[in-house]
């Protein structure tokens, strides 16, 4: 194997763990309660910054600034669903209104990380700097800490919702809301419990993201616009898509960042998005029902 | 049955229930009492607020006024999920299950519940028993039955969770006749268990076979009551759906076309 094309495999394997984490929480928040979280980029960036300030001004190592901004995350899903999402989603147009409230959010977060980290570009300190040599390319011990990430969380949460009593109360309130009622299961809780699980895998996408780039607070966007993409992608009936999809748009996005340059990967990736809408709108993997 | 009724307190007492979709009032000032172990049938045409008299009364549907009391407590206004703790399962239409969870793990999902779930797999044993074809199809998906199997869920489900009032919301529709008397058989298995229905339907003969007493239900009012002992003509039946309301005629036979 080439030393190129293994180093597009490597930046691949980081972007999409990165995407996998976004893209399976937006689409646990989808399935179950039918809408779109545009805020959840505005909690990737939460969750960074709240791991480099635990790290940099706290001076935590970097492995527990990113447990300690675990359950932070997790809180402030929950506080972004009881007002954002709860307030309107069994209105008359909930979606519609859903969407301007997580969009409002998503810039009140962006304008609120200007104000209080300032616009200059933050670096989350790697966990370990220490590279395994592949041929001549050199593999940082971060993207192995990624992926390992992403598999771990996103397997681990297919596990949670297809082994747990969690799991089937949830799949429950997506398939029948008024049957999950009848049967005594409080929406509420469970809406609040998906927001709390999709925050904690953003969290995770935070501390890949942070490790492996600069954060600036209007970088929230674009990760999340791709996470859409890849949702399209794989198709949101199963996460095993989610998963495929990432890693497929993760490895497209590194390949014409190498051989076409770093501008033209939106392009590809936006592309492929429009192509796949036409050709296989319900799609890469096809979920039962 | 109507000699208990002036003596034991009622099981549920609705009193002067209106309810409805938004401002719309569906349901208007709607009274039944339900004795321990007693079947009442709803009759009444389609769209005259049998649906949304029972969503109100097990807390899925929004109520405008009245007072609904069940063994005791006053749930009014009370949400669904608290309502199937007290003893109460309304159980929807065969359609309207879980469709892509297999059928153990519907019934054991409405098991579930903290009233019933230290006997679940007695509980379990006990629905496979009534239906042994839900023990054949227990790992299949719901969404891929026969209308009559899912309706032997739904049951099935509302047995789960151990309730003292059963109520049933077209239990029949859209079925065969032969599976209507099978699901008739059953129901009356399951009133031998003690438990008390409400049933809302279309098929006339099936709720007379099945109930104690009936309201009919028009334009949201219960307009007539009566005992099952005494089997309705042919002409009565009719004025019962066709309706004295020259008004609304047209809509009640419009409404009807399923029966």
């Amino acid at each position: 194997m080439s030393d190129a094309l293994l180093s597009i495999l490597v930046s691949a394997l980081v972007l999409g763990s990165l995407y996998s984490l976004m893209a399976s929480g937006l689409s646990l928040i989808w399935s179950t309660l039918g809408v779109f979280n545009y805020a959840h980029g505005a909690l990737l960036l939460l969750g960074a910054y709240l791991i480099w300030t635990f790290s940099e001004k706290v001076g935590l190592p970097v492995l527990l600034a990113f447990a300690a901004a675990i359950p932070l995350l997790a809180l402030l899903g929950m506080l972004l669903d009881l007002v954002a999402v709860r307030p309107f989603i069994s209105r008359a147009n909930g979606t519609l209104l859903v969407m301007v409230s997580t969009l409002a959010i998503a810039n009140a977060v962006e304008g609120a990380a200007q104000l209080i980290w300032g616009p200059q570009n933050k670096q989350i300190k790697a966990v370990s700097t220490s590279t395994f040599a592949l041929g001549d390319v050199k593999i940082a011990s971060s993207t192995l800490i990624a992926l390992a990430l992403a598999l771990v969380l996103v397997v681990g949460l297919i596990t949670l919702l297809r082994k747990t009593k969690w799991g089937m109360a949830v799949r429950a309130v997506e398939q029948n809301r008024d049957m999950a009622m009848l049967v005594g299961i409080r929406p509420a809780r469970i809406y609040a419990g998906v927001f709390a699980v999709a925050s904690i895998l953003a969290c995770a996408a935070a501390f890949v993201y942070g490790t492996t780039t600069t954060i600036t607070p209007t970088k929230g966007f674009e990760p999340l616009l791709t996470a859409f993409v890849v949702l399209v992608f794989g198709g949101s009936a199963t996460l095993w898509g989610t998963l495929v999809g990432a890693f497929t748009i993760g490895l497209l996005e590194a390949g014409t960042t190498y051989w076409l340059g770093l501008q033209w990967s939106p392009v590809a990736v936006f592309l492929v998005l429009v192509l796949i809408m036409l050709v296989r709108p319900q799609g890469l993997v096809k979920g039962r029902s | 049955m109507n000699a208990d009724q002036e003596t034991v307190s009622p099981l549920l007492r609705v009193s002067d229930l209106a309810a409805g979709y938004g401002r719309l009032p569906v349901v208007r000032s709607l009274s039944m009492d339900i004795a321990p172990g007693e079947a009442l049938a709803l009759l009444g045409p389609n769209g005259h607020g049998k649906t949304t008299a029972l969503r109100a009364i097990s807390g899925l549907g929004r109520i405008s006024s009245g007072q609904i009391v069940f063994d005791g407590s006053d749930i009014t206004g009370m949400p669904a999920y608290k309502v199937v703790n007290q003893g109460m399962m309304h159980v929807p239409q065969g359609n309207q299950l879980f469709p892509r969870l297999t059928v153990r793990e519907n019934l054991t999902l409405a098991g579930g519940i903290p009233a019933a779930r230290g006997q679940r797999e007695e509980t379990l044993e006990m629905v496979q028993g009534l239906f042994p074809k839900l023990l054949q199809r227990r790992g299949q998906l719901v969404g891929t039955l026969s209308g009559g199997e899912r309706q032997m869920v739904a049951i099935g489900m509302g047995l789960m969770a151990k309730p003292k009032l059963l109520v049933l919301d077209e239990p029949t529709l859209g079925l065969a006749p032969k599976i209507r008397y099978e699901i008739l058989e059953t129901l009356h298995e399951v009133r031998r268990l003690g438990l008390s229905l409400i049933v809302a339907d279309g098929d006339i003969e099936f709720l007379f076979e099945l109930a104690d007493r009936w309201h009919l239900v028009e334009l949201g009012r219960i307009v007539s009551s009566g005992t099952t002992d005494i089997k309705p003509s042919h002409e009565e039946v009719m004025d019962m759906y066709v309706g004295s309301h020259p008004s609304s005629a047209t809509n009640n036979i419009e409404g009807n076309k399923h029966v």
